[in-house]
């Protein structure tokens, strides 16, 4: 009887539809994969799953005809700037529409009338910020080159950042992508501008060009300069910023900035203060994106979503894919494809993290996905969380809950090898650190273990050394007196 | 019969590796270099080889153990050194070299004792170092490599009684020379898959018409 029931059950099992292929059609068409230390590409799981798409469908009818940008607030806003249409769409995190913003009114719900006497609407918008600390929305109105200020929640007027009277350079003031730092700095991106991007203090005057280009040093040009005489010099290229393609802030208010710009010195940007990049690139490999990749196509990179404890997703447009580093710049796993599928991309255009959820909108198929993670990629951004904020033990447990999932991942091992470490395990730390491969670290747990070794007998091995430098000496002592006597 | 290895020509093997403009002289001149010594050490030398590739320390170990092939490691730097006794021997007979092919293969295979006892010390002690004192064994390295290239400039010269400047010119032409028959080879293999892969196909189409 026990029998029939168990088999019963288990053939109701079979029938059950199995999760990996949902018949709605959102179970995600993509795997992940990371590069091990040889540069091997290593499957793991997909750390992201599509949850839900964002089209004209839950737009109550508007026409979204491109995503250009996407930014998010801490209370779960999603804002998507769609250029083409010129409009900025305002969805809760169920991807349902909150409002729609074209034309800007005031608090009076008047439309906003400028100098000239028109209305002020949006024309060819490009990006958007959402500023936290003083609630409000900064949105990049590119062809009309001026940035708008908008309160935070109800979406009305507050002012206008135009050119600023005392900008220099040659850059044309067509923001693309704006930002706002703690300080209340405002840090504008003008694509195609080569001077890097234009710093504006709080009151929209103009600071300082921000994130020049580290001039490579070039035996070559070197010497060409050094005879060129001084017209020859005029006419020969200077060295100037990337054009920066996108630009967010870091947990610790650095600015990162993506560039596709080939003259560009690194594809990722982690401006100091002074302009500098000061990117970790601790990982087996620079940040790039994808190594070895066919006929020497660079990843491209478009957008840039940090969390605040410095996890990173870049998105690649050259083959649709977003690259997850932890703060280190260690890669931890790369998901996405181009197709027509569900949940592939055409031309991605922009990223943001929504709590841990991402946003990927996509300007060619024009929606917006949102990405839950997976299992294993919540304990990875668990695992690097507690680690970035020295929760040890904690980030222990998620490492190894992302070994049980995925034991490709080095990253993992090593995280596990330095919180041994740390407690003075060296022998477990030298074995994790090997299967992660990371030989800096691998020597240092084996200086620990070298040393408790030498300790724990260092009576015998005293003895061993006392034995054989008596036995140098005495050899010595006999020679010579052997010498002595021979030379009587 | 003549003992291959003697007790006198492994004390010149010895000697060569301290002396070798003396040493390699009474090897070639005084029948004191011994063939069979010289291919046991280029077996050596491959096993070696292979050994610390695979057991190097981990701090100094870069190689992927996953995919280590010891056996093409073990031919690919066996089929070196023979390609350049050979292509040496080729450039030398044309340029009034003295040295025989067989003592051209004892010279580098004698020489190669520096690199098999540098590559063991080395093999052994980085199971025992930190990143920071990898250097120093780097640098114990590159003085075995060092001693190696002076052996074998020192050896050949004497072997083909050439001056300086005319031996490193033979080195830098047997280099060129081993390139030009790594090239025939290839072009001959290339050209014989050819017309293994004409006639087997002329076959099968005989075999289908008649």
């Amino acid at each position: 009887m026990m029998k029939k029931i168990l088999s019963f059950l288990l053939a109701l099992i079979l029938l059950l539809p199995s999760a990996s292929f949902a018949a709605d059609g959102s179970s995600n068409v993509y795997e992940g994969y990371t590069y091990d230390f040889y540069g091997n590409v290593k499957s793991t799981p997909s750390p992201f799953l599509l949850e839900k798409t964002i089209t004209s469908e839950n737009l109550k009818g508007i026409s979204l005809d491109s995503v250009d940008d996407v930014c998010t607030s801490a209370d779960g806003r999603i804002f998507l700037v769609d250029g083409k249409q010129s409009r900025v769409h305002v969805l809760d995190g169920d991807g349902k529409m909150l409002k729609t913003l074209k034309t800007i009114r005031d608090t009076d719900n008047k439309i906003v009338i400028l100098e000239d006497g028109s209305q002020l609407m949006f024309n060819g918008c490009q990006g958007a910020f959402y500023h936290e600390k003083q609630n409000e929305i900064y949105i990049a109105d590119t062809a009309a080159q001026r940035v708008v200020v908008l309160d935070g929640e109800n979406y009305t007027f507050k002012r206008l950042i135009t050119k600023p009277q005392n900008m220099t350079g040659v850059t044309e003031f067509k923001p693309t992508k704006v930002t706002v730092d703690n300080a209340d700095r405002i840090y504008i991106v003008v694509q195609s501008s080569y001077e890097g991007i234009i710093e504006l203090n709080e009151d929209g005057t103009f600071s300082r060009y921000f994130g020049v280009n580290e001039p490579q040093i070039n035996l070559v040009d070197f010497l060409w300069k050094s005879i060129a005489t001084d017209v020859q010099k005029e006419k020969m290229g200077k060295t100037y910023a990337p054009a920066f393609n996108n630009i967010a802030l870091d947990g610790e208010g650095f600015v990162m900035a993506v560039t596709s710009d080939l003259s560009a010195s690194k594809p990722v940007f982690r401006l100091n203060f002074q302009g500098k990049n000061v990117i970790r690139e601790m990982g087996s490999f620079s940040v790039r994106g994808d190594l070895n990749t066919p006929d020497d196509s660079n990843s491209v990179f478009v957008d840039i979503a940090v969390k605040p404890y410095g996890t990173y997703a870049v998105l690649d447009k050259a083959y649709g894919r977003v690259f997850l580093y932890n703060f280190d710049g260690e890669l931890l796993s790369v998901f996405g494809s181009k197709g027509n599928l569900r949940g592939e991309f055409k031309i991605p255009s922009a990223i943001a993290w929504l709590g841990d959820k991402l946003i990927i909108g996509d300007s060619a198929l024009r929606c917006a996905y949102i990405m839950e993670p997976s299992t294993f990629g919540q304990a990875l951004l668990n695992a690097n969380e507690a680690y970035y904020y020295g929760r040890w033990n904690e980030a222990t447990a998620y490492f190894e809950q992302v070994l049980r999932l995925c034991s490709n991942m080095e990253t993992a091992y090593v995280g596990i090898g330095k919180n041994l470490l740390m407690q003075e395990q060296y022998k477990r730390a030298m074995d994790y650190f090997k299967l992660g491969n990371n030989r800096e670290f691998f020597s240092k747990a084996y200086k620990g273990y070298r040393s408790e070794v030498l300790r724990d007998h260092f009576g015998i091995i005293a003895v061993i050394a006392v034995v054989l430098i008596g036995l140098v000496i005495g050899s010595e002592i006999a020679y010579n007196r052997k010498q002595r006597r021979g030379s009587r | 019969m003549k003992k291959p290895i003697t007790k006198e020509k492994l004390y010149w093997w010895g000697h060569a590796l301290v002396h070798p403009f003396d040493g390699f002289y009474e090897i070639r001149f005084r029948d004191q270099g011994s063939l069979l010594l010289a291919f046991l050490l280029m077996i050596v030398f491959g096993v070696m080889r292979c050994l610390s590739a695979q057991y190097t320390g981990f701090v100094m170990n870069l190689t992927n153990q996953d995919e280590l092939d010891t056996l093409s490691l073990f031919i690919s730097n066996i089929s070196v050194l023979l390609l350049f006794s050979l292509s040496n021997w080729t450039v030398t007979t044309l340029f009034n070299g003295k040295g025989k092919l067989s003592d051209i293969y004892i010279v580098i295979c004698y020489s190669l004792t520096v690199l098999i006892l540098g590559d063991a010390l080395v093999c052994f002690i980085s199971n025992f170092v930190t990143t920071e004192e990898v250097m120093i064994l780097q640098a114990v390295q590159m003085l075995c490599i060092a001693w190696f290239a002076f052996l074998i400039v020192a050896g050949l010269g004497t072997i083909h009684e050439y001056g300086l400047g005319g031996n490193l010119a033979s080195i830098v032409m047997s280099v060129a020379a081993a390139a030009i028959i790594l090239f025939i080879g290839v072009l001959l293999f290339t050209m014989l898959e050819r017309m293994v892969s004409f006639f087997t196909s002329v076959g099968q189409e005989l075999m289908r018409r008649l």
